[in-house]
């Protein structure tokens, strides 16, 4: 119905783009299609293997055990640092939100050269008590504490947002009516942070399940390792196939899961008048536990890690370090990661807009669709896109253009949450008043919405920049001839034990990517 | 209303949304220089047309003009920046991001920089803001953003300006105070307006013309005056003025009711039944015994207080009294009407045509509280 000067112009600035986005996110599910049904007997006989049946569990037993260590710590540790009077909460707040910088197979390398068997700690034990060897940490202990303690902070950073939003009359109220601090925390608290946790545990979730650096480097065979394992030795596409897609079942099912716990947060409200004052609930003498927990915590996963990478640099520094090549694959990174923020940024504008202004089939579609990426695992994303680069464009394949087209893929998501959110907070009746005073859709949106998306826009690609950072399995398969980055450098020394020569570029790659992040923790923290 | 000089004309317009009809054939015309207040409840409608004329929905049936160019017909879609509309919203709309002087300027496109400072200038000391030129909207109080917002409106010279519920961000004291500045700058300005709102007192004092909608359609327009001393329905009667009815039989030279006998000119045959429509000021009682009526409740409001009575019949009405009678709640009284106008009277919820109009002084000096 619309006159044929608007439909043509939403048809070139945003269905036609959005449509281009979707094409190019469904390619790794075509592949995964075409592959199963090529595959032959023999091909289905790897996926119904008993050894199959053990990554699954594997897989699953990682994956709920981390996520429920994570949901626990960080509940806790979220709660103590804004409910509580726990002296130094904003140093915890912040502290205990870095070791999200870490790629988990540096804190897998960390881990495993501090802990091993014959790692630094035996070496400072054996003098002292004559112990030769330390039980080993490599298999699901090792995986289990590394994943913990790299991602329980994406649960605890939204139920601290939460737990701030909370209007604080729903506790006064339940204090009034005779609770005390454990009976408001049970009874009103908790369920009021039932979605953050939800959420929050399904980002973990799939972090365990999409992990491969530090499941490969604790060498515990999950489905990411089983599937890069088949395709580099035993080159067998089919298999490498079939397991992606039981792989990417999987995090389809977690998805599903995640859509009905949001539905269900629709329930909850927060304080309209923006955060309330909550009276700080007094520890008195559980203050010490309350500090030790915290302090353990910073401890292991932070301070630790950083003075294994401090013996490591030395060690470096001594045998001379490779610096051109460590300042090359950081040159790499940056302009990788760079490009990948401003491409999958401009990607993400017409889908988050459609969905927010113009809702329909078309939008919530395409929406759906773009985030087909959070379900595929890197190796899955990488894998198609050699596919169809040795087949259709052989000019894409092993360039960096293609590399840029699986971050696309992988990190849609995040630009379209962040901005989408952002958009939501501008009411539309700005831009309708901007077009009501004679300016065009597309003027209206570069000079009203564009500026008040600002802040989403800069931290929409402030995640995927540190995202793409720190992205290992697409990189290692799809990165140009030659075309080293901080992460391959990391990965390449540790898998052949070389813990000196990883030292320097995995302090860079923390050090980079802690600024995107310090910006994050900072910006939701009331001053 | 002359045809030719009418800046807005909507002929039959109708737009659902789904299976739910938001506008249903709605025909208006708004003169040059006047106020079209649009009254309505909630759900009527009414915004959806104000949008409809805006530009930001499209009709499904009818045609609407502006200036005697269509803007909305079949085949015929013109976008809303090129309507010349202005708009006022509920929650102002300014833009947060730019400041005052930068939201007036925002729709002026042809003049240069140092005319628009001047037209930007000569808005804000019309709206009798004239030092607020770099503030940014959270500075302003809920009464400057929304006269900034007004003169953002004006600012391109719009043919017509919509105004969607302005005031209803406010509390009552400023709703009041801004209102009659409101007023006076739109007829300064003689600026063409349609002005939607929930307020009843709000629109009669707003408008030069009324339309009352409900279900979407337009149910009665005309001066506020005129609607509200002779109201089309029992719907209009209640919602302009907190009326209540009670049924009676046309009978010779009046009406019998359940409170007696009405002195009443009606043409309508004798034994035809009717709804009475009255106000609190229009019934008066007095303690008796054998009355039939009971007292449930008196509300006191200061200089006068409101009875709720329960007739022998069992429904309920109220009366407005001075301060200075008292009863009790319990005690039997007589109830009987005390009306200094005609009354209203309706048939299956339609007026009854009056061949009487009520006489303005009258009906002032009866509704004073």
């Amino acid at each position: 119905m619309a006159g044929p000067q608007v439909s043509t112009r939403r048809l070139l600035l945003l269905y036609l783009p959005s449509a281009l986005v979707v094409l190019a996110v469904l390619l790794p599910v075509a592949y995964l299609i075409l592959r199963a049904l090529e595959a032959d007997a023999r091909s289905w006989n790897v996926l119904l293997r008993t050894s199959t049946l053990r990554i699954l569990a594997n897989s699953l037993i990682l994956t709920a055990a981390v996520t429920a260590a994570t949901v626990l710590l960080s509940v806790t540790l979220a709660w103590l640092t804004v409910r509580t009077d726990l002296p130094g909460r904003r140093i915890w707040a912040l502290l205990t939100a870095l070791p999200l910088v870490i790629p988990s197979y540096v804190g897998a390398y960390l881990a495993a050269s501090a802990l091993g068997p014959r790692g630094l700690l035996q070496g400072i034990l054996s003098p002292l008590f004559g112990i030769d060897r330390l039980p080993s940490i490599y298999g699901f202990p090792g995986a289990f504490i590394t994943l913990t303690l790299l991602s329980f902070p994406l649960v605890m950073l939204p139920v601290r947002a939460a737990l701030q939003r909370m209007d604080p009359a729903l506790e006064d109220s339940a204090r009034s009516l005779g609770q005390g601090t454990w009976g408001v925390f049970r009874k009103v608290t908790l369920p009021h942070l039932r979605p953050s946790i939800a959420a929050g545990a399904l980002l973990v979730a799939l972090y365990s399940l999409r992990d491969f650096g530090a499941v490969s480097i604790m060498r515990f065979t999950t489905f990411t390792r089983a599937i890069y394992i088949q395709y580099e030795s035993a080159f067998d596409r089919s298999s490498a196939a079939l397991l992606s897609l039981v792989l990417v079942a999987i995090t389809m099912l977690l998805l599903s899961l995640e859509l009905r716990s949001r539905r269900d947060g629709r329930r909850y409200s927060s304080a309209d008048n923006g955060p309330g004052k909550h009276a700080r609930i007094q520890l008195g003498r559980w203050r010490w536990p309350a500090l030790v927990l915290c302090a353990g915590v910073v401890t292991l996963a932070l301070v630790l890690p950083a003075l294994v990478l401090a013996y490591w640099l030395l060690r470096a520094l001594q045998q001379g370090p490779e610096l051109t090549g460590t300042l090359l694959a950081a040159g790499n990174s940056l302009v990788a990661s760079s490009l990948a923020a401003i491409l999958v940024l401009a990607a993400s504008i017409p889908i988050a807009v459609l969905a927010v202004r113009l809702p329909g089939a078309w939008s919530r579609w395409s929406e759906r669709l773009a985030h087909v990426g959070f379900a595929l695992p890197g190796i899955v994303v990488a894998l198609a896109l050699v596919f169809f680069g040795i087949r259709a464009s052989r000019f894409l394949y092993q360039t960096l253009p293609m590399l840029l087209l699986a971050y696309l893929i992988l990190f849609l998501p995040l630009a379209i949450g962040s901005l989408r959110s952002s958009l939501l907070q501008v009411p539309s009746i700005l831009e309708e008043a901007g077009r009501s005073l004679g300016r065009s859709p597309l003027e209206v949106f570069r000079r009203v919405t564009l500026p008040l998306v600002r802040p989403g826009l800069v931290a929409g690609a402030a995640l995927v920049f540190l995202t793409a950072m720190k992205e290992l399995q697409a990189t290692l398969i799809l990165s140009p001839f030659g075309f080293t980055t901080l992460a391959t450098e990391v990965w390449s020394s540790v898998s052949e034990a070389f813990f000196a020569r990883a030292a320097g570029p995995a302090l860079l790659l923390i050090l980079v990517s802690s600024v995107p992040m310090a910006y994050f923790v900072l910006r939701d923290e009331p001053a | 209303m002359t045809h030719k000089d009418s800046i807005v004309q909507l002929h039959e317009v109708s737009k659902r949304f789904g299976q739910y009809p938001a506008v249903e054939g709605v025909s208006l015309e708004v003169a040059r220089g006047h106020i079209l207040t649009v009254l309505g409840p909630s759900g009527c409608g009414k915004t959806t047309l104000l949008r409809l004329i805006a530009g930001f929905e499209i009709p499904d049936h009818g045609e609407i003009s502006i200036e005697g160019r269509p803007v909305a017909a079949p085949g015929i879609f013109i976008p809303a920046e090129t309507r010349r509309v202005g708009m006022v919203f509920q929650h102002h709309a300014l833009f947060p991001h730019l400041t005052v002087e930068e939201n007036i300027e925002f729709g002026i496109t042809e003049l240069n920089q140092m005319e628009r400072t001047n037209q930007v200038q000569h808005l804000l000391n019309l709206i009798g803001l004239p030092q607020l030129h770099s503030r940014y909207p959270h500075e302003l109080s809920g009464g400057q953003q929304q006269r900034i917002s007004l003169a953002r409106a004006l600012a391109p010279k719009p043919a017509v300006v919509l105004m969607d519920e302005p005031f209803s961000d406010l509390d009552a004291d400023q709703r009041l105070r801004l209102r009659d500045q409101v007023r006076v700058i739109l007829k300064q300005a003689q600026t063409t307006v349609v002005f939607v709102t929930h307020d009843q007192e709000e629109a009669l004092f707003m408008g030069d013309d009324m339309a009352i909608m409900r279900h979407g359609r337009v149910e009665q327009e005309g001066n506020p005056e005129a609607v509200f001393s002779s109201p089309a329905s029992t719907f209009i009667a209640e919602f302009l003025g907190q009326a209540e009815f009670l049924p009676a039989i046309v009978v010779d030279g009046g009406l019998s009711t359940e409170l007696g006998f009405l002195k009443q000119k009606v043409d309508l045959a004798e034994g035809e039944q009717v709804q009475v429509g009255f106000r609190s000021d229009d019934l008066d009682f007095a303690s008796d015994a054998d009355g039939g009526s009971m007292v449930l409740a008196r509300y006191f409001r200061g200089p006068v207080s409101l009875y709720r009575i329960r007739l022998g019949s069992g429904r309920l009405v109220h009366s407005m009294q001075p301060h200075f009678r008292t009863h009790k709640p319990g005690t039997t009284v007589r109830v009987w009407f005390e009306p200094h106008h005609v009354l209203p009277l309706f048939q299956d919820g339609r007026a009854v045509p009056t061949t009487q109009t009520v006489s303005d002084s009258e009906r002032a000096v009866s509704s004073a509280d």
